[in-house]
């Protein structure tokens, strides 16, 4: 048998479909496994009282002081919680919303949507007084839904797509106009306003374990609809034309990704307050460790962001001395530097 | 029509389309060009400046009858009441709506035509915010006066600004680049003043947001006599400036080629923006939209960047808006409020129009 022959009928691998490579993916995925773990550790341990890792194991059984096991149990376990809920939700919206715009620089937060989410939680405050936590969820599912069609809309400029600078600041604009309607709203009412103050910065200490609970189950449909469109989003990059000549419908495509946004922001702010940056950074910290593949970027994300998000609440509660620094000012100061870099580094690519 | 020769100003009309001229000063140093929609358009705005300003004087909740407010305002008041609120509160409040206005929109202009990007403006890249910092570390942190806020949201904008020209300016103050610095600072003002609100009681916060939205609320001549001097010393350098500054917006390699020299235009312009900015903010509170939407409005009904309509503009926006804020409700409401109400419709309107790729 000539040598060449096994050569020529070898056909491309299909069963093998992740370009970066089996070894590498699993080197990735372990590290950042291995770094979430320990985030969530150090989130138990670190705070106003530190609490060393065995105490946390043992109050984590129950057993051990009674207040560590109130603190592991309840304060720090709902921040953890949250932490963890939300940094899936704002990572996977990232990546959702960079993918559906094909924008690398587009965030929940900085685009407006989180924004619209929170003026969502404000109008239900208004007209129906006090909210529960699924009606906050539902008021801020309407409002995050509205303004990622706004966004969508601003995204699809001339000839498809708009510059990223453009869709920046439409969104901020965007981001803008319905926080200050949110103020506005809130002058009116004294106690509104002062509750109001608290949850428009983003904390993770703003629910409890229990309220916690009643919303995860929304983030975790979110998530596994953003799981399933990983190849979707793939075609999506190549371009509206080649994504239908794929197969793909790219209309049915951004619907279901304004759902999956629309859930994942919508429960993420109704949990913590607008959180801006998250979003934008964890699928660029990822995509420089894997590449552009969505189906290997949208796990990670999800990893990598929760992450992010329980150590930036770490600083937050470490920095601060006494008075903690909410997690939403800590990501603002990391992210708005970076959001600079970013641009600034892809340069080319944004300037047309 | 002939062209004028040595009479002052003289007009030239050799090169241009029926129905325009342009009016020059002594070795041009000024030029305008007047066409019948400009002239058309000018008449109208400044006609409905004088409406919304008469009508300033006369609603309100003391009521005022037209004939007691032309004589007040010839000096023979019928009361000292009537006299106090015609010419102590409602004539020069509505003068510093104007003022405000005009220098908003004015700086706005420049901001969009420096940068060539028509949503750059202060109140979307971080001057804005940087004011409202500042403003807010005054009222919140150190219990300051109303007047030391005014000038910690000077001091913000002025900051924020030189921030972004140092962060973005080391290889020329390129348009993406301020845009993108500005964005950035703009959420890390922003943050700031989320943070500094959730440190003090609910009493302070009230007022700071009160602030922060933006009011004319008790504005008089005092704050008249802050804001014009500050209008007076950039409106002139910005109209010597308007010939470059349309050229600028054309791009800066052909700004190059027609002997614009780039950089230090750019430096002085958005000084000058900056400085009315600040003023703008320090007098009346981060109004927002008024920079963003009166160039726009200006360019849609003239068809040019020019400065002149986008002040009167501005300056009609700002005071329709105090007049609707002051009596449209039972009770006042802050002048930001509707501000923000216009800038709803006019993202709508942009949605509608941009994202159909029109207008590009």
């Amino acid at each position: 048998m000539p040598s060449s022959l096994p050569v020529l009928t070898k056909r491309p691998d299909h069963s093998k479909p992740l370009k970066t490579g089996a070894p590498r993916l699993v080197l990735v995925g372990s590290v950042l496994g291995v770094l979430l773990l320990l985030s969530i550790l150090l989130s138990f341990a670190i705070g106003a009282k530190s609490i060393s890792p065995l105490e946390v194991a043992r109050a984590l059984l129950g057993k051990g002081e009674a207040n560590v096991v109130v603190i592991i149990g309840q304060l720090r376990m709902s921040r953890t919680l949250i932490g963890l809920a939300c940094g899936c939700a704002l990572g996977l919206a990232g990546v959702l919303m960079q993918a559906i715009t094909r924008n690398p620089i587009a965030d929940p937060g900085i685009l407006g949507v989180n924004a619209g989410a929170a003026l969502g939680v404000v109008v239900g405050i208004m007209f129906t007084g006090a909210l529960g936590v699924q009606s906050t969820m539902l008021f801020a599912m309407l409002g995050a839904g509205l303004a990622s069609a706004a966004v969508l809309l601003l995204s699809s400029g001339y000839a498809g797509v708009a510059s990223p600078v453009r869709l920046t600041l439409s969104g901020v604009a965007l981001a803008a106009i319905l926080s200050g309607i949110s103020q506005a709203l809130i002058l009116s009412n004294e106690s509104i306003l002062d509750a109001f103050r608290f949850w428009q910065v983003g904390s993770l200490a703003a629910r409890s374990v229990s309220e916690a609970t009643i919303l995860i189950p929304a983030i975790v449909i979110g998530a596994l609809i953003v799981l399933l469109m990983g190849n979707a989003l793939n075609a999506l990059a190549l371009g509206d034309d080649s994504a239908l000549a794929l197969g793909s419908n790219p209309a049915r495509i951004r619907l279901l990704g304004l759902l999956a946004m629309t859930i994942l922001c919508g429960t993420a702010t109704a949990l913590a307050g607008p959180i801006s940056f998250i979003g934008l950074l964890a699928p660029h910290l990822v995509r420089r460790l894997t590449g552009p593949d969505m189906r290997v970027l949208i796990p990670c994300s999800m990893i990598v962001a929760p992450i992010i998000l329980l150590n930036a609440d770490i600083l937050g509660r470490v920095v601060g001395g006494g008075a903690e620094v909410q997690v939403g000012i800590v990501c603002a100061f990391i992210g708005a530097p970076l959001l600079v870099v970013l641009l600034l580094a892809g340069k080319g690519r944004v300037a047309n | 029509m002939p062209a004028g020769t040595s009479s002052w100003p003289r007009r030239v009309d050799s090169v241009l389309p029926a129905g325009q001229s342009v009016l020059r000063g002594v070795s041009d140093s000024f030029s305008l060009r007047l066409t019948s929609r400009n002239i058309y358009f000018s008449i109208v705005l400044l006609t409905g400046l004088g409406f919304v300003l008469f009508a300033s004087l006369v609603v309100g909740e003391y009521r005022v009858t037209v004939p007691e407010v032309l004589v007040t305002l010839r000096g023979e008041a019928p009361s000292d009441r009537i006299n106090f609120f015609i010419t102590e509160r409602r004539l020069p409040r509505a003068l510093v709506a104007m003022a405000v206005g005009a220098a908003l929109a004015t700086a706005g202009s420049v901001f969009q035509s420096v940068t060539r990007n028509p949503l750059a403006s202060p109140d979307i890249i971080g001057v804005s915010a940087g004011a409202s910092a500042g403003a807010a570390f005054v009222i919140l942190m150190v219990d300051g006066s109303p007047v030391q806020a005014a000038l910690g949201a000077f001091v913000g904008a002025v900051l924020t600004a030189g921030l972004i020209a140092v962060l973005a300016g080391r290889n020329g103050l390129s348009g993406l680049r301020v845009v993108l610095v500005g964005v950035a600072l703009g959420a890390l003002a922003s943050a700031a003043v989320s943070y500094m609100l959730t440190q003090v009681f609910v009493a302070s916060a009230v007022t700071a947001q009160l602030w922060l939205i933006g009011s004319l609320q008790g504005r008089g001549w005092d704050e008249l006599w802050f804001i014009v001097p500050a209008l007076l010393l950039a409106l002139p350098v910005l109209a010597r400036f308007s010939g470059r500054l349309r050229i600028l917006a054309m791009g800066e390699e052909l700004a190059t080629a027609l002997g614009v020299r780039v950089e230090p235009t750019r430096r002085v312009l958005l000084l000058f923006a900056t400085l009315l900015v600040a003023v703008a903010v320090a007098t009346a509170g981060p109004i927002s939209f008024i920079a963003l939407a009166a160039p726009h409005i200006s360019r849609r009904i003239t068809r040019t960047t020019a400065l002149f309509p986008a002040i009167m503009i501005g300056s009609l926006l700002l005071a329709l808006s105090d007049l609707i804020a002051q009596n449209l409700f039972t009770h006042p409401i802050p002048v930001g409020v509707v501000t923000i109400t216009i800038g709803g419709v006019f993202f709508l309107w942009l949605l509608v129009h941009e994202g159909s790729g029109r207008d590009r």
